[in-house]
């Protein structure tokens, strides 16, 4: 494997949110679909390395994560985009983009062309001396995107990125995330529209666990008319085998 | 980058200014003489705390809510660093319009005054109270989760840090910064410094949920310990002066033998204002006293002061200067003659004249009466006679001095064993 959780046991307190999970991020893109509260978001923490795992491994780029030092280092391999990122909003886009790239070390000499890059990559070139915080929710969600991949990142984790966006946003949005910015991608979501239009794959996360992990075109199979009745059904329903 | 965008710019663009209208107008007494100029520019300090640590915590309350440090917990790079930087801004936005203020007067004070600069131990106490407000204003920035609140807490905690603080206001030639305090000022201010750069990150930058309430709580402890420390060491640390010896080299001005004046060198800037005074000193006390050859500042010749003249200048002119230089007449004359009075009326009735006598000669060599600024410490003393006096002509003030004077020299002494 060389990205992807390991028999992964996550929890805060004395709660399990994630028991078992395993799964591999092959490359393309990933949605990760699933109720609310069902471990999305501690499940992409922990994937990135914020949160240590109770048991279990985290692996990057074919070598497990045990120590502080290997999440360091796994971190250069990983771009993350939380549900509300930070930023500040008297920094312009590129601003923005550079304080990501220094945060993510990106080695000072390759900082200014890999910010450039990035910031072609969302389509913001023309919008980079723009504010943060007078950019539109759509446009902010790129600027976010460009922090995420600056450095060229192996893994992308986007988590609900189009939560709060218009639909003609929400349309663009998908359209950079099909244009495949990091080589492996992997969203989350509760919007199976948002699965249907730029996943490849699909994994489905109830109760901490995985039901499904596949590819789109297997999710609803011959028993489902959409995919948003085989998802219902895997979500209310009884557990269904994993298809790998 | 962040130092460009800060929203403490905002701080800093009034701040800046002020502080340099502050020391610039008002008052010329430090130009020339750099210990004065050195506690001048570092005076406006205790006003400037109050805004700084509001407008550090308001841009820290803020900047926590960005959520950009919690951001950091998935960067290569440490939160720790992370917060180094913002705390390095918030120092540089802190201590910046003071240096400009100090470049000011570094430069206005360049030609007058004699070789040497600003005297670090003057200006270094000011740095350490910013940094010490900075810090903790950061701090509590981070700890607040209203806005108001973080700006009213960071104002209050500096106003307490910088009022307590006792920073020197006035550098009189014969006394110096005392090191002791200087550096338990600045260990305060590390200690701040520390607190500023752990506390934040334990707070909101080592894991994405906010942080406990046990947490918060030891924060919350570890700032007001901060404030603690710096209170502490203000106050535990002696004096912020202690004497300083006498040069072995005065600045002397004037005729050799006749209105002479000696100063610190630190004061010779003075010169050019006291030798006028001093030749104006003799000519209205002949006929009355014995003249002065020489006029000595204060530390120079004696340690009583008796003899000897202050130049005090910060908003009352030459008054006090002239009443050193009266007291110089009057003490030589009078000093060898003095005794325990023989009653309480006696003694009484030799107060009052030497008071009169002092207050007629001080106005005659300041050239006027007491400034209206000029305030008596422990209520003004009953000059009546004296101002009677200055309203005669000078052949019947004269004849006046040298009454009160004899009376003075006349007082009855009580037998003594």
């Amino acid at each position: 494997m060389d990205f992807g959780l390991e028999e992964l046991v996550q929890g805060y307190g004395r709660k399990r949110v994630l028991d078992g999970v395993t799964m591999e991020l092959a490359e393309g893109v990933t949605g990760l679909l699933g109720p609310n509260g069902a471990g999305k978001t501690t499940l992409m923490r922990t994937l990135a390395t914020q949160l240590p795992p109770r048991a279990g491994h985290v692996v990057i780029g074919g070598r497990t994560v045990k120590r502080r030092r290997d999440a360091l280092e796994a971190r250069g391999r990983i771009g993350y985009l939380s549900q509300s990122f930070g930023y500040d909003p008297r920094f312009s886009v590129r601003e923005h983009v550079e304080y990501l790239a220094w945060l993510r070390e990106v080695p000072s000499n390759l900082r200014r062309a890999l910010v450039s890059e990035a910031v072609a990559r969302v389509g913001l070139e023309r919008d980079e001396t723009t504010r943060m915080g007078a950019l539109s929710g759509g446009m902010r969600q790129r600027a976010g995107i460009a922090g995420a991949i600056v450095g060229t990142p192996a893994l992308l984790i986007l988590d609900e990125p189009t939560v709060g966006l218009d639909p003609e946003q929400r349309a663009s949005f998908r359209d950079l995330v099909r244009s495949r910015p990091a080589p492996r991608i992997l969203l989350s979501t509760h919007l199976i529209e948002d699965v249907q239009a730029m996943a490849e794959r699909v994994v489905v996360l109830t109760e901490g666990q995985i039901r499904y992990d596949g590819t789109l075109a297997a999710f609803a199979g011959s028993r489902y008319p959409t995919i948003e009745a085989a998802y219902l059904s895997m979500v209310s329903g009884p557990v269904e085998e994993v298809t790998l | 980058m962040g130092l460009r965008r800060s929203p403490l710019v905002w701080w800093l663009l009034p701040a800046t200014p002020l502080w340099v209208w502050m020391t610039m107008s008002h008052q010329s007494s430090w130009r020339g003489v750099w210990p004065s100029a050195s506690t001048w520019v570092a005076s406006p300090v205790t006003y400037a705390a109050i805004l700084l640590g509001g407008a550090v915590a308001w841009v820290s309350s803020r900047r926590s809510k960005t959520g950009i440090l919690q951001d950091a917990t998935v960067a290569r790079r440490s939160p720790f660093a992370v917060n180094a930087v913002d705390v390095t801004i918030v120092l540089i936005y802190a201590v910046l319009p003071f240096l400009i203020a100090v470049v000011a007067v570094s430069l206005r004070n360049v030609g007058p005054a004699p070789d040497g600069w600003l005297w670090p131990g003057y200006l270094v106490p000011a740095v350490a109270v910013l940094a010490t407000c900075a810090a903790t204003s950061h701090v509590l920035g981070y700890l607040t989760s209203s806005t108001l609140l973080a700006v009213l807490s960071g104002a209050g905690a500096s106003l307490i840090i910088a009022f307590y603080t006792a920073m020197p206001i006035a550098a009189p030639p014969e006394l110096r910064p005392a090191w002791e305090h200087v550096g338990a000022l600045c260990a305060a201010a590390a200690f701040s410094l520390a607190v500023a750069l752990v506390v934040p990150v334990f707070v909101v930058g080592r894991r994405p949920e906010p942080a406990s309430g046990r947490t918060r709580a030891l924060a919350l402890g570890a700032t007001a310990l901060a404030v603690l420390v710096a209170l502490v060491a203000a106050s535990s640390s002696g004096p912020s002066q202690v004497t300083r010896p006498a040069p072995t080299h005065l600045a002397c001005a004037g005729v050799e033998g006749e209105s002479r004046v000696c100063t610190w060198p630190d004061h010779a800037a003075y010169l050019d204002e006291l030798v006028p005074l001093a030749r104006r000193a003799n000519q209205v006390a002949a006929g009355v006293f014995p003249p002065e050859s020489t006029f000595y500042e204060f530390g120079l010749e004696d340690n009583t002061g008796a003899k000897s003249f202050k130049v005090l200048a910060q908003g009352h002119g030459l008054w006090f200067t002239a009443g050193g230089m009266a007291d110089t007449f009057i003490n030589r004359v009078t000093l060898r003659h003095f005794c325990t009075a023989a009653s309480e009326s006696d003694d009484a009735k030799r107060t009052r004249d030497i008071t009169n006598l002092e207050y007629w000669l001080q106005s005659r060599i300041y050239g006027g009466n007491q400034p209206g600024d000029v305030v008596d410490v422990g209520g003004s003393p009953d000059t009546s006679e004296a101002r009677a006096a200055l309203r005669r002509s000078g052949e019947e003030q004269r004849v006046w001095g040298e009454a009160t004077l004899s009376g003075i020299n006349s007082t009855p002494c009580a037998d003594t064993p």
